[in-house]
């Protein structure tokens, strides 16, 4: 009971946190800057406790840990996922300070939205059944949907929550199919008791297939694979800019998370094809995410198809499914999330100067304000995978893994991609660089936004020359994930190794882990 | 003793610290470019003097662990292939930088982005360890892209991203070849000493496919037949330095992996495929030197000029032999000594006339001394004439090559480039030079001393080379005898 307390304490303290911004804002009568001022804070509190909560009390050392009726688990990949949630809405919160668009609005339930979809983050990085999995992603999905829609004035905001909305709710359908023919299956809806089932599984092919099917087509529209991205551009451009930037990393990567939870942990992704299946649909994602990227004339549209294409390279790490491909997709999700960021600060930072996100409009920033200038050819070159940035390594790593995977003509794909995405990335440094300013006043920047500047380039630069430090730690989270053949009882810490993919692993050894858990 | 370290990140720091430089001051900006310039030839030339040229052993190493999850290191060293272009590019780039105090605007990104170029090129000359070699080796596309985009000519633009595509595409192919290596590796290393070690150990034809792996990434930067054409585009527009840059020492990356890398580390698919190698380098002497003919633009003509030399290079090493590979990296050392002056030279011509077109000048001999006379020299030097050091590397690489049996036929093909070679030279010559005068350039002035200091070393080496070529070669000798025995061992 305790133990599930400490894990849960971020989780609570995010949720008070938002209810009382909630409150905060059903007390408000108008949107004053001193009311905005508040709410910031109050967030910003928040997520800084809640990420002190997760630092001291819950590390992965003391071992996984199952609990809350075996609903929810706490092992490495929760970590991982936590503090990429924790994370991103923390810049999210500093970027969101004096956005140009937000001026005249009540910010309180804004931000309390923001927390409580770090609360369905931090809980879909845990789940352990996919009851509470389809919980977390509507507790995700929801608030996504309203701040999407937040600029109530703005048509195309509207237009962007409701077209997100429509897709969400068909991909929480495709979700509830996929779980219910697992559930009709194997009678369980918990994981491990799914793991447990793998033979059944293996018998009842052609409906197994089909729930697969099913949970990829969900999965895929979390994190936005190709041929299920269409809601991403639209999204990206309607919503407020800084929620643009958090849709392109936390649910992203939450979806790539939840699905290493389900295919690599708990189905072993070559007994059904998955592998091949993810594989094909990686290639095809980074493919046409950079092709049609090629021709965006908007900042935050490329931005949107680069987030896709950079989805595609992070699923080269589950493709491979290896200790080494979790690791990697850890440290991709770790670099992406910094350099994605530090790019989006910038395009706020310029769109709160300039009121405009065509790349147009970028023209001779390099002779305004050369220093913001150089930080974005930092971010660009680590989006394009240059070394010596985190984006180069990030890079090598999930193709090293790729490749040690025998996954060869995935990463001659995924590099041939790359190479493409250069083509889109630096009109945005043909135009600050080569080409003449049409203004010369130069671009202010707050103070939120250096602190999410300076920490950003810090750690896209600081993984880029020492990666060691990273390494290390992704490769200790990716060896602490929950195995299914031996998992422990709560409370007792247990030596873990990951099974590696393709190796029949051994039946869990536990009563408590063989009986399905059902809610209450 | 962190010597190599010292030479790499010398002109780093000098970037740096020109960021700091206020703006308006730029005789001091200038000045700090040279002296860090300046302080990395020094140290450079301190290495040649302390080197030990009777031993292929590797020297002044320096290795850490970098990466240990990956088995990483950070490892540089020299031995006699890396030596005489190390000296090379730290000489270049003063020059280079000399030769560019005449640029007005934005000067602290020029010499900025100009000394980080240098520590990308200097680091892929002293890296031993793969990815450490890829870092600097992708390092030196971003500042070129700049440098080519924003100081460059009227297409300038286009030129600098496909320069940078071009050479993407190649390097992520050879990424892939270093991640096969690495994988194939037992115990999985990038360290090139225990490669090395492992010779023998690979399949061959897992060494085929990681040859063409690699083949990619260097062929485009030599650059081979059919992957040059952004060469000619890239040249042009770049400004006179860059150009000088890209000439005299980019190129030189592409044959010195090939050497170091692909000869090195994979024997049996090198001597399987050494004739094809031959086959292309036949066509980059004679298509080169075809191309150069028919331009008459001057700056496109040495551009292309670049194809064909590089080409005596490739074949003096497709033919495994110590003669060839003695000419091949001479031919390296002297190409960038040469065509490096003959692109000065054409930017000194081209900044007071504003033309590069070969039709629109004549009799110049009678009005410019001084430059007609160091650009018959150059050019000379560039066609093989004896007595100046292209002259040597060209006969030891065709003497080489000569000496497969199998290669005598592509040999005397690749004869006819050198005739058209010294064709198209004395048709500049003789078109720019002599004949009457063009009285549209009468008010044409001589060098001034800017423009003497960056080319009279150039010229200098050019003749003590062409007399005395075992300044290089003796030091280089002993390293390349043994990669040559290394690659001959193999059955």
């Amino acid at each position: 009971m305790y133990l599930s307390l400490r894990l849960l304490a971020p989780v609570f303290s995010l949720c008070t946190f938002a209810f009382v911004l909630f409150g905060v804002d059903a007390m408000a009568l108008r949107g004053t800057d001193a009311l905005r001022k508040l709410s910031f804070w109050i967030a910003l509190v928040g997520v800084v406790i809640s990420a002190a909560l997760l630092v001291f009390p819950s590390g992965p050392e003391q071992g996984p840990h199952l609990f809350g009726h075996q609903m929810l688990v706490w092992d490495g990949l929760s970590y991982f996922l936590s503090w990429i949630a924790v994370l991103t809405v923390f810049f999210v919160i500093l970027l969101s300070e004096r956005y140009r668009e937000f001026t005249g609005l009540r910010l309180s339930a804004y931000f309390g939205l923001l927390l409580l979809a770090a609360v369905g983050l931090i809980l879909l990085s845990a789940a352990n059944d996919f009851l509470m999995i389809f919980l977390a992603i509507e507790l995700i999905g929801i608030p996504s949907f309203i701040l999407t829609g937040y600029l109530r004035h703005k048509e195309k905001s509207s237009e962007a929550a409701i077209k997100f909305f429509l897709i969400g709710a068909f991909s929480s359908a495709m979700l509830a199919y996929g779980i219910s023919l697992l559930y009709g299956l194997t009678g369980t809806t918990s994981l491990l008791g799914l793991h447990q089932a793998l033979p059944l599984l293996q018998e009842k092919a052609p409906i197994a297939l089909l729930a697969v099917f099913f949970l990829i087509v969900s999965f895929g529209f979390k994190i936005a694979v190709v041929p299920f991205h269409m809601w991403v551009p639209d999204a990206f451009e309607g919503a407020p800019i800084p929620i643009a930037a958090f849709l392109s990393v936390a649910p992203k990567i939450a979806g790539a998370a939840i699905a290493i939870r389900v295919f690599v942990l708990t189905l072993e992704p070559s007994t059904v094809g998955i592998s091949s299946a993810l594989a094909v649909l990686a290639a095809v994602t980074m493919t046409i995410g950079n092709v049609i990227g090629l021709q965006q004339t908007n900042v935050i549209r490329l931005l949107a198809y680069s987030s896709i294409a950079h989805m595609g390279y992070l699923l080269l790490g589950l493709v491979a499914a290896t200790t080494m491909g979790l690791s990697s997709v850890y440290i991709y999700g770790w670099v992406y999330l910094f350099m994605n960021l530090g790019t989006f600060a910038i395009v706020i930072a310029l769109s709160n100067a300039m009121g405009s996100t065509e790349i147009s409009s970028y023209a001779g920033l390099a002779r305004r304000a050369p220093r913001v200038s150089a930080l974005l050819v930092l971010f660009v070159l680590s989006l394009a995978g240059i070394p010596p940035t985190a984006g180069f390594f990030a890079k090598f790593y999930v193709f090293a893994a790729a490749f040690d995977a025998q996954w060869k003509w995935l990463v001659v794909i995924a590099a041939v991609n790359s190479l493409i995405s250069v083509g889109y990335y630096f009109k945005i440094l043909h135009a600050m660089y080569f080409q003449a300013p049409t203004e010369t006043s130069d671009v202010e920047l707050t103070s939120s936004s250096l602190l999410t500047l300076g920490a950003t380039s810090f750690f896209t630069l600081a993984i880029g020359f020492a990666p060691q430090f990273f390494l290390g730690r992704s490769q200790f989270l990716a060896e602490t994930v929950i195995p299914r053949s031996s998992v422990s009882a709560p409370g007792t810490p247990a030596p873990s190794v990951l099974v590696p993919a393709g190796v029949p692993s051994v039946p869990a050894p536990t009563e408590a882990a063989s009986e399905p858990t059902l809610p209450q | 003793m962190h010597v190599l370290s010292l030479i790499t990140f010398l002109p780093l720091l000098g970037s740096l610290l020109i960021m700091f430089i206020p703006k308006e001051q730029k005789l001091l900006v200038r000045v700090f470019a040279a002296v860090a310039a300046a302080a990395a030839l020094a140290v450079s030339l301190w290495l040649w003097s302390s080197f030990n040229g009777t031993t292929a052993d590797l020297q002044f190493v320096e290795k850490w662990d970098w990466i240990s999850a990956f088995h990483i290191k950070y490892f540089m060293a020299v031995d006699g292939l890396s030596l005489p272009l190390i000296v090379l590019t730290t000489l270049l780039s003063l020059l280079a930088i000399i030769a560019s105090f005449h640029i007005e605007d934005r000067i602290k990104e020029y010499f900025f982005f100009f000394l980080m170029l240098e520590t990308a090129m200097l680091g892929v000359f002293v890296s031993l360890d793969l990815f450490l070699f890829y870092v600097f080796w992708e390092l030196t596309l971003v500042p070129m892209y700049f440098l080519i985009g924003i100081w460059g000519g009227p297409k300038k633009e286009y030129a600098a991203i496909k320069f940078f595509l071009f050479t993407l595409l190649g390097s992520v192919f050879m990424l892939i070849a270093f991640l096969a290596l690495y994988f194939n590796s037992n115990p999985h290393t990038f360290d090139f000493t225990e490669l090395l070690a492992q010779n023998g150990v690979m399949a061959r034809n897992i060494q085929l496919w990681v040859f063409a792996g690699l083949w990619c990434g260097f062929a485009v930067k030599i650059p081979a037949f059919p992957l040059h054409t952004w060469l000619p585009l890239a040249h042009v527009e770049a400004p006179t330095a860059v150009s000088v840059i890209l000439a005299g020492v980019l190129l030189k990356m592409g044959t010195y992996g090939l050497m170091r890398f692909s000869f090195g580390l994979l024997p049996a698919a090198t001597q399987r495929l050494a004739f094809w190698i031959a086959v292309i380098a036949a066509i980059n002497i004679v298509y080169g030197s075809l191309c150069s003919l028919a331009q008459t633009d001057i700056k496109r003509m040495i551009a292309y000029s670049s194809v064909n030399h590089m080409g005596y290079a490739l074949l003096g090493m497709a033919s495994l032999s110590v003669a060839g590979f003695n000419g091949a990296v001479l031919q390296m050392v002297n190409h960038g000594i040469i065509t490096g002056t003959l692109f000065l030279l054409v930017g000194v011509i081209y900044d007071r006339a504003h033309t590069r077109d070969i039709n629109a000048f004549g009799g110049l001999g009678t009005k410019l001394p001084v430059y007609t006379g160091f650009m018959t020299f150059a050019c000379f030097a560039s066609l093989g004439l004896p007595l100046l050091s292209g002259f040597v590397s060209e006969f030891l690489c065709f003497l080489g090559a000569f000496q497969v049996p199998a290669f005598r036929t592509l040999t005397a093909v690749s004869f006819i480039g050198v005739l058209i070679t010294a064709a198209f030279f004395l048709i500049l010559i003789k078109k720019v030079f002599l004949g009457p005068f063009n009285t549209r350039w009468e008010g044409l002035k001589d060098m001034d001393s800017r423009e003497l200091m960056a080319t009279i070393p150039l010229v200098i080496l050019t003749l003590v080379l062409g007399i005395f070529p075992g300044i290089v070669l003796h030091p280089i000798n002993v390293t390349l005898t043994h990669i040559v025995d290394l690659l001959n061992k193999v059955p």
